[in-house]
């Protein structure tokens, strides 16, 4: 319990830890809506029933808990009686989904109260749902607040220095994670896809690009002034495939897990 | 490398030179000589300031000093002389004060013969009881009284045990060295410890338990007084926590605690008194740090006054209004964030919003 340990305590693999305990607290992880929607595979790791969730992130990294900031395009009311929102929350390499009900009251309040398109910051913890054999995942927040394009920006630039970190290290990695990742995603895995989000997001700052991988298309963003609506493709098209009933109910059924 | 030591001017080692003369009995007819003249130049105290050293006190410093080393100790002891010229050279020449000269001198014949401060003929007598935060000086003979925070594991045979000890002051670590053969200290436990003896590394002090040391128990508790470090980050507020904006604490002076549903868990029901604060989550996707803004601390950053909080609370009739619009003001944003880490805590000095 010495004081020097407590600002490590939640070091990024350290999953043992529970939200109760003194160092308990989960750290909020960075990553862009590719590799989060990415990050299917969910799961605990104690049989007990408070234990936290974790999505394996394809970089090798687990996340109980997510910091983003993104655009508000959309926000759907997709409950049947009671009001349960769903946001699109778009970042330059992707599009997820953040669900509000009266679980998420504060969340819910702003997201209900928005006039799309608007910067969002969103703490979240992820889980996945499963529909026509695919795996989705859902955020469901803890804090939503309208921000300022700046904050928006910060967090891309931010978010770029984490994944390439995660990135960077993944080859020569032995911890668990990585391991698990290339376990659980096999031949699924192409951590060059995360490089091209990388790239995107960059683009999106008007940075100089990375060229450590090829970038199959580069139509996606022009400049700065048209983020608010760069809706990525992807996203689209992997909603339309869902019917929104179904996303709810599942969602429903996974909100009251911690 | 000995003329850079801080001269302090304290002139304690006087005191231990001159108690020599009554708790060692078994003396030549020359060292008792010498004794006469240790008891003169306690009462001169001519250390203070580096004003030329007579010859007389230099010969009984040197003396002083000869007579602390074992009567066994082989061959080459230096020549009183010898002691002396060391002693001129440092104070006359290089203006350090006697006592420092004498301190470096001790401290290099050691280093010589490669001896220890437990084989020394020091009488152990100590400079008197003092606080963890006035130690200042290397090699200095103490008693402290202090509550054994923490123990952590010795990394040497020669180390019996070792970590933390603290008071009202503050904290310093101590070793306990095995030679030394005393009883057990136990964490949590409060103890006199006499005659012990500080070092100093790079700028930090420690406390030393040796064979001329005691430990004596003592009844009650200290409130040690939390180490505190000062930092500066740049990372965003993910979350406030409930318990934040408008809250009452309970009046009495001393108590201040924070009151749930009206009540002290101290003092029950009282009219408690209005304050804002908030408890803040910073996270730089690595770690997280729980931060506390003071109603100051909280007016800068949220441009609201107490007032101003009391009078939202109240038009709303609910108080939790504060916390929720400081929740929307704040969470999500990056800051600079300055102030102290006590505990769990950053207790925020100053933050203010980027970009
Ligand atoms: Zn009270």
């Amino acid at each position: 319990m010495s004081e020097s340990n407590s600002k490590s305590s939640s070091s990024s693999t350290d999953t043992e830890n529970n939200d109760s305990g003194w160092h308990g607290r989960q750290v909020a992880k960075r990553a862009f809506a590719a590799e989060i929607n990415d990050a299917t595979h969910v799961f605990k790791q104690s049989d007990e029933e408070r234990a936290p969730n974790f999505a394996l992130l394809p970089s090798g990294e687990v996340a109980n808990r997510y910091f983003l900031v993104g655009t508000i395009t959309e926000v759907n009311d997709v409950g049947n009686e009671d009001e349960y929102l769903q946001a699109r929350v778009v970042d330059p390499t992707g599009t997820m989904f953040v669900y509000a009900g009266q679980y998420q009251p504060q969340a819910a309040a702003l997201l209900s109260s928005l006039e799309p398109p608007a910067y969002v910051a969103v703490t979240a913890k992820p889980s996945a749902f499963e529909s026509d054999g695919e795996t989705y995942v859902s955020l469901r927040p803890e804090t939503t607040t309208r921000v300022d394009n700046e904050t928006r920006d910060q967090w891309v630039s931010e978010t770029i220095e984490c994944t390439e970190a995660r990135l960077d290290a993944f080859p020569d990695s032995d911890s668990e994670f990585a391991a698990m990742s290339r376990e659980q995603y096999g031949d699924s895995l192409d951590l060059d896809n995360y490089r091209e989000a990388v790239n995107d997001a960059r683009e999106d700052l008007g940075m100089d690009m990375d060229h450590r991988s090829d970038r199959s298309n580069s139509e996606t963003t022009t400049e700065n002034q048209n983020d608010d609506v760069s809706v990525d493709e992807d996203g689209v098209t992997k909603e339309a495939t869902v019917e929104e009933a179904e996303i709810a109910a599942a969602v429903a059924n996974a909100r009251f897990e911690e | 490398m000995l003329l850079q030591q801080p001269s302090s001017g304290h002139s304690h080692s006087n005191l231990i030179f001159y108690l020599v003369s009554f708790t060692q009995s078994n003396h030549s007819s020359q060292r008792q000589q010498s004794r006469h003249f240790q008891k003169m130049s306690s009462n001169t105290k001519s250390a203070e300031l580096a004003v030329t050293v007579s010859d007389t006190d230099l010969s009984e410093a040197a003396t002083g000093i000869l007579e602390q080393f074992p009567d066994d100790l082989d061959g080459d002891l230096p020549s009183e002389k010898e002691i002396a010229s060391r002693l001129e050279k440092m104070t006359n020449q290089y203006k350090v004060p006697l006592d420092e000269a004498r301190r470096a001198a001790v401290s290099h014949y050691r280093d010589v013969f490669g001896l220890e401060y437990d084989d020394l003929e020091f009488p152990g007598q100590s400079a008197g009881d003092v606080t963890l935060a006035s130690i200042n000086q290397h090699e200095q003979w103490v008693d402290v009284t202090v509550k054994i925070v923490e123990l952590w594991d010795p990394t040497h045979d020669s180390i019996d045990q070792v970590g933390l000890i603290g008071d009202e002051s503050g904290r310093l670590k101590f070793t306990k060295w095995t030679k030394a053969e005393l009883p057990a200290l136990e964490e949590g436990s409060v103890y006199k410890l006499s005659n012990v003896i500080t070092s100093e590394y790079q700028g930090r002090y420690s406390i030393n338990l040796n064979s001329r040391s005691t430990i004596e128990p003592v009844d009650g508790d200290i409130d040690v007084r939390a180490d505190i470090e000062d930092v500066q980050l740049s990372v965003p507020m993910v979350a406030i926590q409930s318990g934040s904006g408008l809250i009452k604490r309970c009046p009495d002076e001393d108590c201040t605690r924070v009151l749930q549903n009206g009540r002290c868990a101290e003092h029950g029901d009282v009219e408690g008194e209005f304050d804002l604060r908030i408890k803040a989550v910073f996270d730089d996707g690595e770690t997280v740090q729980y931060a506390i803004f003071d109603r100051e601390a909280t007016e800068a950053i949220a441009g609201i006054t107490l007032n101003e909080a009391i009078e939202q609370a109240m038009d709303a009739l609910d108080t939790s209004v504060v916390e929720d619009a400081l929740i929307d003001a704040l969470v999500g944003r990056y800051y600079q964030v300055e102030g102290s880490i006590v505990g769990r805590y950053l207790l925020v000095n100053e933050a203010e919003q980027h970009g």
